[in-house]
């Protein structure tokens, strides 16, 4: 957990609410979930800012005015003008070209993190929920021991272990969030574990990974979806935070985070380096977040036949 | 409660005794070596590197240098740094107390921007009051702390001169950088308070008492409250480590001393022992707080006992 | 040579004229004193504290002898004064040695040392101080069980100090005042290097603190005392009232005017710029280029700019390696295809010079004929490129052989490091040369540099008194140290030993013009800027000054009005 964390944190006390994983899977709950996404104004809004985000971002070879690597050194450091709407930076390299393509690095920064923390932090939660006793007194107390550690501290460690480079960042981000998620899904499975309808399947002779994987699985993905968007958005920000310190990108590469940290030095000077990195930054996660908010109502039963 | 307390800290032997086996670990596999950091640029041959990592311990087999690494901290001794040469528990002494005060600044202005957003949304359901709050607290989580931090020392310490931009002398220089800690908390405190006290005014009760005038609406709020409080204190409890981890950041911003500033150069250098001490205190930190968290509950919900 | 006695080629009156007009200032006003505007002792206010902020963090020691950081000196320097001061090129003053004779030979330097000097511990200083803080350097090494020393519970790792010294062999003590140093050879740089990083310690205080002890709050006779170490964050000195041995070249001899000093380590250039301008700090290093209008333009700010002598921001080219960086056409337009005006203007807002010597201009011994050997000139790097057969591929990155042209650059999580980097990186790209930009971690860059040695570019800067500091780059027998660009050429290497030993200037002149070219034409080095120091401080500061190398801030008789 760290300051770029608090993405996955508050959430917990709402989703992990036993009443919420407690009920048997709905068969039409994605379309549930996507017609009350739909009537969420902010869901709504945070979802198309998201689509022309991607969007922009796929077709950034297309919409890009120049190379965002090629350096002009006629053109350094100049304002926001029709020939550069987002400057040029200290490289003469147009600023609006990088941040379309730092989507690129970016948005998988976040995405690769999630999958990599969601994967491993469903399986260890499962685990620990569905086996109980000695499985789950040592991932719980593994989980404690990374929860305990100040996560950007772990994340450092582990990108100086793997060496630089975005893809290992995304790695390491990921790792630090593990514990979040094994703790929401073991949660959510102990409420599970034990009701009728799992004990049913239990006695028609299903196997544990089995019943895990068929039966407790959907029924813990609502607060995991929630906790995936939300993650993206903090893996984001922890990846930006990382570049500050100066672990993780390698030039020209132009990821928004590594963008925005670049820039502070000459944020009196010449604000729009930083700023438009910046502004990407805080549009997509307030977007997610929204979206996340979204879902979480989307997802919450006890709301749901309001 | 003597029992339960005494309950909870043996069970956190085992968890500090893991984390410090898993820095340990870490340690040994990041690439960099000690001897060289610590050589610098002296050309040193490397029969003296050879007796840097002999004077050090670095020779040695590596569960040998955890065991007696251990033995040490059980002895209440966390070693010398490889730089300073210094106790680290004299490092550590040295910068818990303003990291401390910061992180314990980061809690106030989270806790207290966070209820005040909070119930404001919340009372004004609905309204643009509402929005505001909502965007307000999504803004806390949209920008990373150290441009939050940069951004506050352009304005406030530059434009307007109102903050200083650097030092650790008293409350003044405790004021942004604190902010800068708490903010993206109390974003997070606004949104549970208000969904919390949500679902507690739509209760019927509530709505009982909502017919009855606005003395018995008073009673309603200072209840959907107290019921908001529970996760708050628990996402505070979580969040400390958080607090710390945005403290490593926020230090380098406003140069205040602290255990984030040694803590950077001690990883810079492999200094290990300080990382190493570091870690423990930090580890310690959360176990604390957390059971403090869990005792204050009882506090706060009186149903709450501990045996 | 002669006997000759150093000392007081400026004269005390000149230091003490009106900067206007007088025309002995102009050298001294170019070598550091332009923001020096000494006033009679009596109209100083006493009293009061200066906050510096400092720009770069110590590592880890206050041991001067220790140390390898000119930061850390720039502390200690007021703590543990230097036998002598170097103001400018070629000026030397007393600072504890009163005057001083070398031999004939210029294997010997004789040093006459101030009487009723005291060590901030109440020791007195004496010839055994200064015999026992050389001897501590040539120790070299780390306190350990086997180390053969004579006290071996005082032997440090000694840093630059050890370099300064030379060929020292050992020190003779004549009387108590009186010390001669003897070198293996002449070694002309001697006085230059004995700065700040030789400052007398207090041989009681080393003995009964021990070195840790030591190089957390050091003992020395310096105007200033050791007040308080916070790790990462500050150091504060407080003032020496017993203080009253000082130069005769400052101001003020006697105790200092201010009260207290902290330096504050702020390592954020615009933090650190924007702190001067609000009063929060009364004096920092290295302000932020791009920000030098603003603070022109603010009448409660003074910009002190420095020309530095030494090696500029340069890179080293490897010659040694196999692979595209072992053709010299490569290394060759790889200078080509720099355009240095730009370098300049993109990383440090056009402030520093673009060079073309490893010695920056105001260094005896600056070939001025290295100006006319490269240009920035694409058309000539790719036309290299292409003699040399390496073909431009479809990728923009020529190759030759099968082999690619691309090399690696590791390089350190700082600026200007990685921006400098990014920029040549982009250069390169443009004739068909791909090169790898790798930050790391300071001590993983360390076992790159020093161990894998997988490198093929890799900048070096080296503020320095003297034109030696070639050799400390170009010499092999730095080779593992800072001659990273791993040159082994005895030609070289017979120019520089001669250049040390050589006492007329001419003579040393044409010695390093020949470095100077060599290098250069084998591409073992490109220099990009020769640095200018821009520091500030508030208009209400008064009576600091500089050192030649405009590394090392003096206080003593600096006050706020």
């Amino acid at each position: 957990m760290d300051n770029a964390q608090p993405a996955l944190a508050p959430t917990l006390a709402a989703i992990s609410d036993p009443m919420m994983a407690g009920q048997p899977k709905s068969r039409g709950l994605l379309s549930d979930t996507l017609r009350r996404v739909a009537r969420n104004p902010g869901a709504l809004i945070g979802l198309i800012v998201l689509l022309a985000i991607v969007l922009l971002t796929l077709l950034a070879p297309v919409v890009a005015p120049y190379d965002p690597t090629r350096q002009d050194t006629q053109a350094i450091r100049l304002g926001p003008s029709l020939n550069h709407l987002f400057g040029t930076d200290t490289f003469g390299r147009d600023v609006l070209s990088r941040v379309l393509y730092g989507g690129r690095y970016s948005l998988p920064v976040g995405l690769v993190a999630v999958a990599v923390a969601s994967l491993f932090g469903v399986l260890a939660g499962l685990a620990a929920g569905y086996y109980g006793r000695w499985v789950d007194t040592i991932i719980m107390r593994f989980v404690d021991i990374l929860l305990a550690l100040p996560g950007i501290l772990m994340v450092m460690a582990i990108v100086a272990i793997l060496g630089g480079g975005i893809f290992n960042l995304m790695i390491a981000v990921g790792l630090a969030a593990i514990p979040d998620y094994t703790r929401v899904v073991r949660g959510a499975v102990l409420s599970v574990r034990e009701s009728e309808y799992v004990t049913a399947t239990r006695v028609l002779g299903a196997t544990g990974p089995r019943i895990m994987l068929r039966h407790i699985l959907p029924n813990v993905l609502p607060p995991v979806i929630v906790l995936m968007t939300l993650g993206i958005a903090g893996a984001i920000l922890l990846g930006s935070t990382l570049s500050f310190l100066g672990l993780g990108i390698q030039p020209p590469t132009p990821e928004w985070g590594n963008m925005l940290a670049d820039g502070r030095t000459i944020l009196r000077t010449a604000w729009w380096v930083s700023f438009f990195p910046g502004l990407a930054i805080a549009v997509t996660v307030l977007a997610i977040n929204l979206l996340g908010d979204g879902l979480r109502d989307a997802l919450d039963p006890r709301l749901r036949n309001r | 409660m003597g029992p339960y307390i005494a309950r909870r800290l043996l069970q956190a032997i085992p968890v500090l005794f893991g984390l410090s086996v898993f820095t340990f670990l870490i340690l040994h596999l990041v690439p960099g070596d000690p001897a060289l950091a610590l050589a610098g640029d002296r050309p040193l041959s490397d029969a003296q590197l050879q007796e840097i990592r002999v004077a050090y311990g670095l020779d040695r087999p590596l569960f040998e240098q955890y065991t007696s690494y251990m033995a040490g901290v059980l002895q209440g001794d966390l070693g010398e740094g490889f730089h300073s040469r210094r106790p680290v528990a004299d490092s550590i002494r040295e910068a818990i107390g303003p990291t401390l005060q910061l992180a314990l600044a980061g809690v106030i202005v989270a806790v207290v921007l966070g209820l005040l957003l909070g119930v404001m949304a919340a009372l004004f359901h609905n309204t643009w009051l509402d929005s505001l709050a909502m965007v307000i607290a999504l803004l806390g989580v949209s920008v990373p702390v150290f441009y939050l931090g940069l951004l506050l020392i352009f304005f406030l310490s530059f434009q307007i001169q109102i903050f200083p931009a650097t030092g650790s002398e008293g409350i003044r220089n405790l004021i942004l950088p604190g902010f800068v800690v708490g903010f993206s908390s109390a974003a997070y405190i606004a949104r549970l308070v208000r969904s919390s006290m949500l679902e507690t005014l739509r209760q019927d009760y509530v709505n009982t008492a909502r017919a009855k005038g606005l003395s018995e609406r008073l009673v309603v709020v200072r209840h959907a409250l107290r019921n908001a409080l529970i996760p708050t204190i628990t996402f505070m409890g979580l969040q400390f480590a958080g607090l710390l981890g945005g403290a490593i950041v926020t230090e380098q911003i406003f140069s205040r001393p602290g255990l984030g500033r040694i803590a950077i150069s001690a990883i810079n250098n492999r200094d290990f022992p300080v990382i190493q001490g570091i870690v423990l205190v930090a580890g310690l930190t959360y176990v604390i707080v957390n059971l403090l968290v869990d005792l204050s509950y009882a506090l706060v919900d009186p149903r709450i006992r501990y045996g | 040579m002669n006997a000759r006695d150093t000392t007081h080629r400026i004269s005390r009156r000149t230091l003490l004229g009106s900067a206007a007009g007088a025309a002995g200032l102009a050298a001294a006003a170019a070598y550091g004193f332009a923001g020096t505007e000494i006033r009679p002792a009596a109209a100083q206010q006493a009293g009061g504290r200066l906050v510096y902020g400092l720009g770069f963090d110590l590592d880890g020691t206050l041991d001067p002898q220790v140390t390898n950081f000119d930061s850390t000196i720039r502390v200690t320097m007021n703590i543990c004064e230097p036998l002598v001061w170097m103001p400018t090129a070629d000026q030397f003053v007393p600072g504890l040695a009163e005057r001083w004779e070398v031999s004939e030979d210029g294997a010997a330097y004789t040093f006459y040392l101030k009487q009723g000097v005291t060590f901030h511990d109440g020791t007195p200083f004496n010839a055994e101080a200064v015999q026992f803080t050389f001897d501590r350097v040539i120790a070299n090494r780390l306190q350990t069980a086997g180390t053969p020393a004579a006290e071996p519970e005082i032997v440090i790792l000694s840093g630059q100090a050890r370099d300064h010294l030379g060929p020292y062999t050992h020190s003779e003590i004549i009387d108590d005042y009186t010390i001669k140093v003897h070198l293996e050879s002449a070694f002309t740089p001697f006085l230059s290097g004995i700065n700040g990083y030789l400052g007398i310690v207090s041989p009681t205080a080393v003995r009964t603190m021990g070195i840790e002890a030591f190089a957390r709050a050091p003992v020395g006779t310096g105007p200033f005392k050791f007040g308080e170490w916070v790790e990462n964050d500050h150091v504060t000195l407080v003032k020496n009232p017993d203080y009253n041995w000082g130069s005769s070249f400052f101001a003020n001899t006697g105790a200092p005017y201010l009260d207290e000093v902290e330096y504050r380590i702020v390592t954020d250039v615009s933090v650190r710029t924007g702190t001067v301008t609000t009063g929060e700090m009364q004096y920092i290093d290295a302000i932020d280029p791009l920000q030098l209008p603003d603070l022109e333009a603010n009448p409660d700010v003074e910009v002190l700019r420095y020309d530095q002598p030494g090696s500029g921001r340069i890179i080293l080219l490897r010659t040694d390696r196999e692979g595209p960086i072992s053709d010299v056409n490569v290394r060759l337009a790889m200078h080509y295809a720099i355009d240095k005006t730009a370098f300049n203007t993109a990383i440090y807002g056009g402030l520093n010079i673009p060079a073309a010597s490893p010695l920056m201009k105001p260094t005896v011994g600056y070939d001025p004929t290295t100006e006319t050997m490269f240009s920035y000139d694409t058309a000539k790097a790719n036309q290299l490129l292409d003699e040399a057969g390496w073909v431009m591929g479809d990728d923009g990155v020529r190759a030759k052989d099968g082999v690619r042209l691309s090399l690696y650059w590791p390089t350190q999580q700082r600026e200007p490091d990685v921006s400098s980097a990014t920029f040549l990186q982009g250069a390169w790209a443009e004739i068909g040369i791909e090169v790898n930009v790798d930050v790391l971690e300071a001590a993983v860059l360390r076992t790159v540099i020093r161990e894998d040695i997988n490198y093929d570019i890799t900048p070096l800067w080296f503020s320095y008194a003297d034109p030696d500091v070639l050799r400390t780059i170009f010499w092999s027998g730095n080779i593992g140290n800072f001659n990273r660009a791993r040159l082994n050429d005895p030609e070289v290497d017979e120019w520089l030993i001669a250049g040390y030993k050589a006492a007329e200037p001419a003579e040393r002149a044409a010695l390093y013009a020949q470095v100077q070219q060599k290098v250069l034409n084998i591409g073992a080095t490109i220099p990009l800027v020769d640095t200018v120091v821009y520091n500030a401080k508030q208009a209400n500061v008064q009576g600091d000054a500089i050192d030649y190398a405009a590394s090392y801030v003096w206080l003593n008789s600096a006050s706020i009005e």
